[in-house]
């Protein structure tokens, strides 16, 4: 559980270094408990284009019916550490049904 | 995604490819990520949301020229042709309004509807450009002297972030400092008002959303009675609708979507 945690957090965490690029990435902190623009500092596009490489990391995960009871700063809002938690959770339910 | 152009637009897609495409274009200085975070995951269960940055805004490069609305609603048709080959609804917010009427007149035969959201009339002020290219990249670098309508707002909004130094803040004053080495200024600035007749010739079902406290409903009705098949709602409120109140946005898109796909384009 902790280890597929672990390991969709870092996921996360590489789709940031990719979209904020390797000299911003390597100033910023980017753990489990940052929020996307609070902690991350991310933008309302970067913030989307670390999204977009979920949903295609992820395909079988619902983001749309997440992330459509949310506004936009409830969304970027989240830590990574929630992002990672809900991945986690729908992949095992996922599972759980097939 | 790359265009004839010669460099690539940063586009983001949700939604099954066979769901009615729906096509978003940002305001000027905006990006495609108020789209995305603020309607795309709501209406992608039955559309497929398209949403880039235009040229010089967001993660688009900024090429040194080619900011007319001409050049803009070619980009735009160039997103259409390889993400949503066939009739589109296109959504344009403020300056983007203009973007998706030029490409309604310039590529009819590709236009499904056309949605305009609280664009102010052409031609831009003078006043206004030069708030954005001179006086933004001032306040967000610190200097709060800086006057302006849309400076104003910002100063108290932003204080903290500016004094802080953001990143996000940085991020934008340094795109903002790119745009200013390009063409962009003459370029908007020389797009002149749509006439009549290019109005009277939108043959596409179109939606006007405008804001009650923008100031821009006289240049709304005029549309209204030039464009053959429109309809006009408002939503209480400042030019920051699509923000402040998006669901009352979203829910006049939606029915305008119901009304004006037919029935066999729907999945």
């Amino acid at each position: 559980m902790q280890s597929a945690r672990d390991e969709v957090v870092r996921q996360i965490r590489d789709a940031i270094c990719h979209v904020v690029g390797p000299a911003w990435a390597a100033e910023l902190e980017i753990t489990a408990d940052a929020s996307l623009i609070d902690g991350i500092e991310l933008d309302s596009i970067e913030t989307s284009k670390v999204i977009e490489i979920m949903l295609e990391q992820y395909p079988r995960v619902d983001f749309e019916s997440w992330f459509s009871g949310m506004n936009i700063q409830q969304i970027m809002s989240l830590t990574i550490g929630q992002i990672a938690d809900f991945i986690v959770r729908e992949t095992q339910r996922q599972d759980q049904r097939a | 995604m790359s265009i004839d152009a010669g460099f690539s637009l940063n586009a983001i897609t949700l939604g099954e490819p066979a769901c009615p495409p729906i096509l978003f274009v940002h305001g000027m200085a905006g990006s495609a990520g108020l789209w995305v975070l603020g309607y795309a995951f709501h209406l992608a269960r039955n559309y497929r949301v398209i949403a880039y940055d235009q040229r010089g805004h967001g993660l688009s490069p900024t090429p040194p020229r080619g900011y007319r609305l001409n050049d803009q609603a070619d980009d735009l048709e160039q997103v259409r042709l390889r993400l949503a080959p066939g009739p589109v609804t296109v959504v344009g917010y403020s300056y983007g309004g203009h973007i998706a009427t030029r490409w309604a007149m310039r590529y009819p035969e590709h236009a499904a509807g056309l949605v305009v959201i609280d664009s102010p009339p052409l031609p831009l002020l003078t006043r206004d450009i030069d708030d954005l290219l001179d006086g933004l990249p001032a306040l967000l670098g610190g200097d709060f002297t800086r006057e302006g309508r849309f400076l104003d707002p910002l100063k108290t909004s932003l204080r903290d972030d500016i004094l802080k130094r953001r990143r996000r803040i940085l991020n934008t004053k340094s795109r903002i400092d790119a745009l200013k080495a390009t063409t962009f200024r003459s370029d908007v600035l020389s797009d002149t008002a749509f006439d009549n007749a290019e109005f009277k010739r939108i043959g596409c079902p179109t939606l006007l959303i405008y804001s009650t406290q923008a100031g821009h409903l006289d240049y709304a009705e005029r549309q209204r009675t030039l464009i053959e098949d429109c309809e006009l709602t408002l939503v209480d409120g400042g030019h920051d609708l699509v923000t402040a109140d998006p669901d009352a946005v979203r829910h006049a898109l939606e029915r305008f979507m119901l009304q004006s796909v037919r029935p066999r384009e729907m999945s």
